[in-house]
């Protein structure tokens, strides 16, 4: 295996000492007392990749809906940056940049106004506005589409539009919620190489879910498998793979099928 | 050739388009040209014709159509605002669907014409009686109407709308009120006839200028031909505010919509 010195250089974080994502001993139970989580120990470092993999259930969405504020933990604790969530047992803004599996931008309002909005209500000065948006749809490469409809765009157009809606109000977390599992297979593909490009430029710490080992390899820098529901830590598995990296690496070949193998037994399905 | 036949198709459907509309009217003409000594005073459409000069003339058409529109527009204002209201409140919790129900149910059987007298006992001769009139009758439909679509907001929707901390007045400016604009649009457009019409019939008993009040001095007098010209007069004004008015906005608060 290669390491190789630059931007695109993984490191793998020593999560400890550098916690700027720590999550304690997280239960959720949802009001029957079903547990969605049980006593989840996870931290993410200051500008990691993290990958959440899980089966249908293991709580994934719902660890994301923590993280957002969205969602007081029944017991544990949660906290960003050093700061403790739900201090007040209530659920609260946490300033993170969200993007769901489908685009969730308002309709009604040009893609420019849908960020605007979001502007505003992180209390943005309009002033910077302008600027804002301009660098970030650039960045994603849809500043032609900044007067459209979101319905009139593809699907990969209008989830650029949500992440560029995640990154206008510059979070310190952006969580991503399996957003790409919904676009066909080729537009899916070139939007995670220019994700991990805009992170390698915008060094942000993200949360990403998904069901699919094998996009938790191609992004991340380290894979987390959650066991089956109640969600608790299976296995953490560092990805030292360089970037940018290829579908067909024989590395991350070689991770998948120990990811699989691990992954078979954890949730109970090894034959 | 089959774009060229499918064009051709598309081609006569505009003209239908054009011409089924224009062809109603002509037949209506000409229905009252044939029929009109058939009934007992139907004035011939020469007559009324000939009535033209006159009527425009000596008449205030467009201070007396003012005056109606004014009343249309501050009734039906007054049943949109109060049924929207309603049915927010119905839509919020079933205590205000049981309350706001009784109101409706009981709206939706009052005439026109009783709705009318009532507003004339309690009001006297005003413009308050008249606005009291159309909003009553109105207000039932435009509450029922706007009932489902306000229990429709996006849930989803307003989760992101949490996790970027919109805030109170922003999700319902952003959401809540752009998801009910389609059927708030849709249903000014199905009120506004039904507004006109009571409309007059309040004006008969409570109004001294207006259409109604024209329409009830020209019988009074026995004049037919300006009953008739009256008649025409609110004719236009109702296409002219559905064509000049009503479908824009309709179009306007679609025009977010995909394209199909």
């Amino acid at each position: 295996m290669t390491t190789r010195t630059g931007p695109l250089t993984n490191e793998v974080a020593d999560t400890d000492t550098r916690a700027f994502i720590r999550i304690e001993d997280l239960s959720v139970s949802y009001g029957g007392g079903a547990l969605a989580l049980d006593r989840l120990r996870l931290t993410v470092a200051e500008g990691e990749f993290l990958c959440v993999c899980g089966p249908s259930g293991c709580g994934k969405s719902t660890l994301m809906q923590v993280l957002s504020g969205l969602l007081p933990p029944t017991t544990g604790t949660v906290e960003i940056a050093g700061r403790r969530l739900y201090a007040s047992g209530r659920p609260e803004y946490v300033g993170v940049g969200y993007v769901f599996q489908d685009h969730r931008l308002l309709p009604w309002r040009r893609v420019r106004a849908n960020l605007e909005i979001t502007l505003a209500a992180a209390g943005v000065p309009r002033e910077q506005w302008d600027e804002r948006i301009g660098r970030t749809l650039q960045m994603l490469q849809i500043e032609q589409f900044a007067n459209a409809w979101p319905l009139r765009l593809s699907g990969g157009q209008r989830q650029r539009a949500a992440i560029a809606r995640a990154l206008v109000v510059d979070p310190d977390v952006l969580l991503m919620d399996e957003p790409f599992s919904t676009l066909d297979e080729v537009t899916g593909r070139a939007l995670r190489t220019e994700l991990v490009e805009v992170w390698a430029r915008t060094r942000k710490t993200v949360v990403f879910v998904t069901h699919s080992i094998r996009e938790a390899l191609f992004l991340a820098d380290r894979v987390v498998l959650l066991t089956p529901g109640p969600g608790r830590l299976l296995e953490t598995f560092p990805v030292t793979v360089p970037r940018p990296r290829d579908y067909e690496d024989v590395e991350l070949a070689r991770l998948e099928q120990q990811v699989v193998e691990v992954a078979l037994r954890g949730w109970g399905m090894a034959r | 050739m089959t774009t060229n036949l499918s064009q051709r198709r598309r081609r006569r459907q505009r003209v239908l388009q054009v011409i089924l509309p224009w062809g109603s009217l002509i037949l209506l003409v000409a229905v009252w040209w044939l029929g009109y000594d058939r009934t007992r005073f139907i004035p011939p459409p020469s007559a009324v014709l000939a009535a033209v000069p006159e009527f425009v003339a000596d008449e205030d058409i467009v201070g007396n159509l003012l005056a109606s529109l004014g009343r249309v527009a501050v009734g039906l204002g007054i049943a949109m605002v109060v049924g929207t209201f309603a049915a927010l409140a119905m839509a919020s919790h079933p205590r205000w669907e049981a309350f706001f129900g009784t109101y409706v149910t009981v709206g939706f059987g009052i005439p026109g014409l009783a709705a009318a007298l009532f507003a004339l006992m309690i009001f006297g001769l005003s413009d308050t009686g008249v606005y009291a009139a159309i909003a009553a009758v109105t207000f039932p439909f435009v509450t029922t109407a706007l009932r489902s679509g306000a229990g429709a907001v996006d849930r989803q929707l307003v989760e992101m709308a949490n996790v970027y901390n919109y805030g109170f007045w922003r999700r319902h400016r952003h959401i809540t009120l752009p998801t009910i604009a389609p059927d708030f649009v849709s249903t000014v457009r199905n009120m506004h006839a039904l507004a006109w019409k009571i409309a007059i019939i309040a004006e008969v008993f409570l109004a001294r200028d207006g259409l109604g009040a024209e329409f009830k001095k020209a019988f009074d007098q026995f004049a037919l031909e300006p009953v008739v010209l009256w008649l025409t007069v609110f004719l236009l004004t109702l296409f002219g505010i559905e064509y000049g008015v009503l479908r824009p906005l309709d179009r306007f608060v679609h025009r977010w919509r995909a394209l199909t």
